[in-house]
C-alpha cells in the first residue's frame, strides 16, 4: 500500500467516525434541549456541547480526539504535496 | 430482533458515512493519487503485464480522466502509452451488463503496438487479458472510445511491418478474462515501407476468447483514400489454429500482389470474400 493511499484511507476512516459520533451526539442534543432550541444543534460545535453538558462525556472527548487526528492527517497530507 | 436492527442500522449508517466522506476527499489531490495507486495497483495484479499512470487528472462521481497510462508487457515492451485516457462512467452497467463501464471514452495520443507474444499471441493481448488463473471481481469496458491521433504500429512475424499515424475514429476495449479491442470508421495515414497514404474506413478487432488456451485473432481491414490503390491487411488467425496470417496489396485494378493464399482462414473465407468484394463494388464506384 502506497502513502497516498494509506494517508487517504486514514482521512476517510477519520472523518466517517467524525461524521458518525457528530450524528450520536446531535441526537442526544436534540434529545436534551427543549424544541425551539434543537435546530442551534445543528451547528458542529454545539451538538458536542450539549451532549458534554448532558453527562454524556465519552462522545465529546472521542469527537475531539478525532478532529485533532483529522487536523493532523490534512497537514500531513498538504505538507507531502 | 431490536438487536438485529440496530446493528443494521449502525452497519448503513457507517457505509453511508465512509462512502461519504471517500466522496469528499476523492476530489483533492491527494484522493485523486490514492485513487490513481490503487487503480494501478489493482489492474497490475490482475493482468500480466505492467501498469503505470501518471496522474489521475480528473476523478468525479461521473468522469475519470488520467494522463499517460502505460502498459508494459512481461518481455518489456510497451505495448500501448497513452498521452490521455478518460471516459464517463455509466453506473448502471456494473448492474444490468456485470462489466465497469466508461463510455464515452478518449485516447488522446496513443500508441499501440502489436507485436507478436509468447504462445502465438499478441503481445498486446498477452499483456492486458486477465488469465483464467488470476480473480477479477468485474471487466473493464471502455466503449465509444474517440482515438485522437493514435499511433498504431503492426509488426507482427513474416510480414512487413505497418505504421499507422495520426489515426482518428471509434474504438471499443474490453479488458477481462476475454480481451477485445475493436476499431471502427478510422482514417488517418499508413506507412508500410515505401507505400504511404492516407486510409479511411479502417476497422479491425484483437481478440483473445479465452486465457488458456491462449487465442487471438486480428482482423483488420485498411483502405488508402488515393484512387486507385488498396491496401489490406489481414491476420485472421495468429495463434496457428485456423491458417496463416494473410497480406495483400491491391494495386490498381487488376494488379494484385499477395504473399499468401487469396483467402482468410477457413471458417471466415466466405465473410472474407463478401468483404472484399463490397470494398472492390465502392472502390469502383467512388472512381467513377
Amino acid at each position: 500500500m502506497t502513502a497516498s493511499l494509506a494517508l487517504f484511507l486514514a482521512l476517510t476512516l477519520t472523518l466517517a467516525a467524525l461524521m458518525i459520533s457528530w450524528v450520536l451526539m446531535f441526537a442526544i442534543a436534540v434529545a436534551h434541549r427543549p424544541r425551539r432550541e434543537a435546530a442551534l444543534c445543528v451547528l458542529p460545535p454545539v451538538a458536542p456541547f450539549v451532549a458534554w453538558r448532558a453527562g454524556r462525556r465519552r462522545l465529546p472527548l472521542g469527537f475531539a480526539v478525532l478532529v485533532v487526528v483529522y487536523g493532523a492527517l490534512f497537514l500531513l497530507a498538504e505538507l507531502a504535496r | 430482533m431490536r438487536a438485529l436492527g440496530a446493528t443494521i442500522g449502525i452497519a448503513a449508517a457507517a457505509i453511508v458515512a465512509f462512502a461519504l466522506a471517500a466522496l469528499i476527499h476523492l476530489g483533492t489531490p491527494l484522493g485523486r493519487d490514492a485513487a490513481r495507486d490503487a487503480f494501478v495497483a489493482y489492474l497490475g495484479s490482475r493482468v500480466r503485464g505492467d501498469v503505470s499512470v501518471e496522474r489521475f487528472t480528473e476523478l468525479s462521481f461521473a468522469r475519470v480522466e488520467m494522463t499517460d497510462f502505460r502498459v508494459d508487457a512481461p518481455n518489456g515492451e510497451t505495448v500501448i502509452a497513452t498521452a490521455r485516457m478518460g471516459g464517463n462512467i455509466v453506473w448502471s452497467a456494473p448492474f444490468s451488463r456485470g462489466v465497469l463501464e466508461l463510455r464515452p471514452c478518449v485516447f488522446d495520443r496513443s500508441r499501440v503496438r502489436l507485436t507478436r507474444g509468447p504462445n502465438g499471441q499478441i503481445n498486446l493481448v498477452h499483456a492486458m487479458e486477465i488469465p483464467d488463473d488470476r480473480w477479477t471481481p468485474i471487466p473493464i469496458e471502455m466503449n465509444q472510445i474517440h482515438l485522437i491521433e493514435n499511433v498504431i504500429m503492426v509488426d507482427l512475424p513474416g510480414k512487413p511491418s505497418l505504421t499507422m499515424r495520426g489515426v482518428h475514429g471509434l474504438a471499443n476495449l474490453h479488458v477481462g478474462h476475454r480481451f477485445e479491442w475493436q476499431l471502427a470508421d478510422n482514417r488517418g495515414t499508413t506507412h508500410l515501407g515505401p507505400l504511404q497514404g492516407g486510409f479511411r474506413w479502417m476497422s479491425g478487432r484483437v481478440r483473445s476468447d479465452h486465457a488458456s488456451p491462449l487465442r487471438a485473432e486480428l482482423l483488420m481491414d485498411l483502405e488508402i483514400a488515393e484512387p486507385g490503390v488498396g491496401l489490406e491487411y489481414r491476420v485472421p488467425a495468429l495463434a496457428g489454429e485456423s491458417g496463416d496470417p494473410h497480406f495483400g496489396v491491391e494495386l490498381g485494378r487488376d494488379l494484385h500482389v499477395s504473399d499468401a493464399r487469396d483467402d482468410c482462414a477457413e471458417g471466415d473465407l466466405e465473410e472474407c470474400r463478401t468483404r472484399a468484394e463490397r470494398r472492390r463494388a465502392e472502390r469502383e464506384q467512388r472512381r467513377h
